[in-house]
């Protein structure tokens, strides 16, 4: 009887205690996210927003287009030997350029590999091999690789890309 | 307990002959499902994962860069410890890790600081010309003196009888070396 008792009067506070360490694990796992798991969930948001897909139509381009503007600081430098894609771009014009792109080209299937990453304080810089995979508007398949380094700084607790440099990986 | 489970792990290994049931040719093509199978088919696995996931990966050849030191298609395997205690040497056969799944056959030909450049398709380090017994076709390649930035290393093929511009060669982060060729 006694043994009854006191069991009981555990069982509560037990439940309590483990109902409140469930609790803490799904806060830490989904919301207290490190640095660097933040930045690769903006990369890896980024490699989403701008790939597209086979069968994507307008409306979803133009809505992944102005998703990667979230992804921007004000202005991004973006360093590249292509005249074009190269120099400072606004959020609203790095969006409007990944649409130009868009409809010249069937399919583009970005993705990154082998992402490095490094924070300093406010500042990171990741470091990856990005692939693009994919059929042109003329049915030309275009398969090219990149080194990427991708600056970001955090902004009100969001890391925001403020620079890209792009360079070949064999550079002759 | 881990002396008898050490026991029982050794003779799931012990040749057929010196077990109890006997062995024939239909034993071996088609083995017994029991206990000891399934240790031995466990450890096979995870050594195999071990040895080609991590040390020796296969790779399959395809493409010409190399030619005729390595054939235009072929199979050979990653030594990946090859240069785990020092840096590659000139001259050295090294694969390069291009990206996912992709892997590049190429020769290390200068190091960081070091000055390149082809004249009439000879190759001059630090305005010095090198001799390469290995380039066995003609070559008419020109490329300006460039630097080799530094951690890196600049690597190139050994067949340079296509244009200059349709091969894949140049310098690339020493990071990216992924390890030595075993053959």
């Amino acid at each position: 009887m006694v043994n009854k008792v006191s069991i009981s009067l555990f069982i509560k506070p037990l439940l309590l205690l483990l109902a409140v360490a469930a609790g803490a694990a799904v806060w830490y796992v989904y919301f207290n996210k490190t640095d660097k798991e933040m930045i690769k969930e903006q990369l890896y948001q980024f490699r989403s927003d701008a790939s597209k897909y086979a069968g994507e139509g307008m409306t979803q381009s133009v809505l992944k287009c102005k998703a990667l503007e979230k992804l921007f600081d004000k202005i991004c430098q973006v360093n590249i030997n292509f005249d074009m894609f190269s120099g400072s771009f606004s959020p609203d014009e790095i969006s409007s350029k990944a649409m130009f792109c868009r409809n010249h080209c069937n399919s583009a299937a970005i993705d990154f590999h082998k992402i490095k990453i490094t924070v300093e304080g406010d500042n990171a810089e990741a470091d990856f091999t990005a692939s693009l995979d994919g059929t042109s508007k003329d049915g030309k398949r275009f398969n090219e690789y990149r080194e990427l380094v991708v600056s970001l700084k955090k902004i009100e607790g969001k890391w925001l890309i403020y620079k890209i440099d792009i360079h070949p990986i064999l550079e002759k | 307990m881990l002396r008898n489970w050490l026991t029982f792990y050794l003779q799931c290994w012990r040749p057929y002959r010196y077990r109890q049931a006997p062995a024939g040719l239909s034993d071996f093509i088609i083995p017994t499902f029991n206990a000891a199978f399934f240790v031995r088919l466990i450890t096979l696995i995870i050594v195999s994962y071990i040895v080609f996931g991590i040390f020796l990966i296969p790779a399959y050849i395809k493409g010409g860069s190399m030619e005729p030191t390595y054939k235009r298609i072929g199979v050979n395997f990653c030594w990946r410890m090859r240069y785990l205690l020092h840096d590659p040497q000139r001259k050295d056969i090294v694969i390069i890790y291009y990206a996912d799944k992709v892997l590049l056959l190429k020769r290390v030909v200068a190091f960081e600081g070091e000055t390149v450049e082809f004249r009439n398709g000879d190759l001059y380090i630090n305005g010095i010309r090198i001799e390469e017994p290995y380039v066995k076709y003609a070559c008419d390649w020109n490329l300006p003196p460039r630097k080799v930035k530094k951690d890196h290393i600049y690597v190139v093929g050994d067949n340079r009888s296509m244009p200059i511009e349709q091969h894949k060669f140049g310098q690339v982060a020493k990071d990216r070396i992924y390890g030595a060729p075993l053959w």
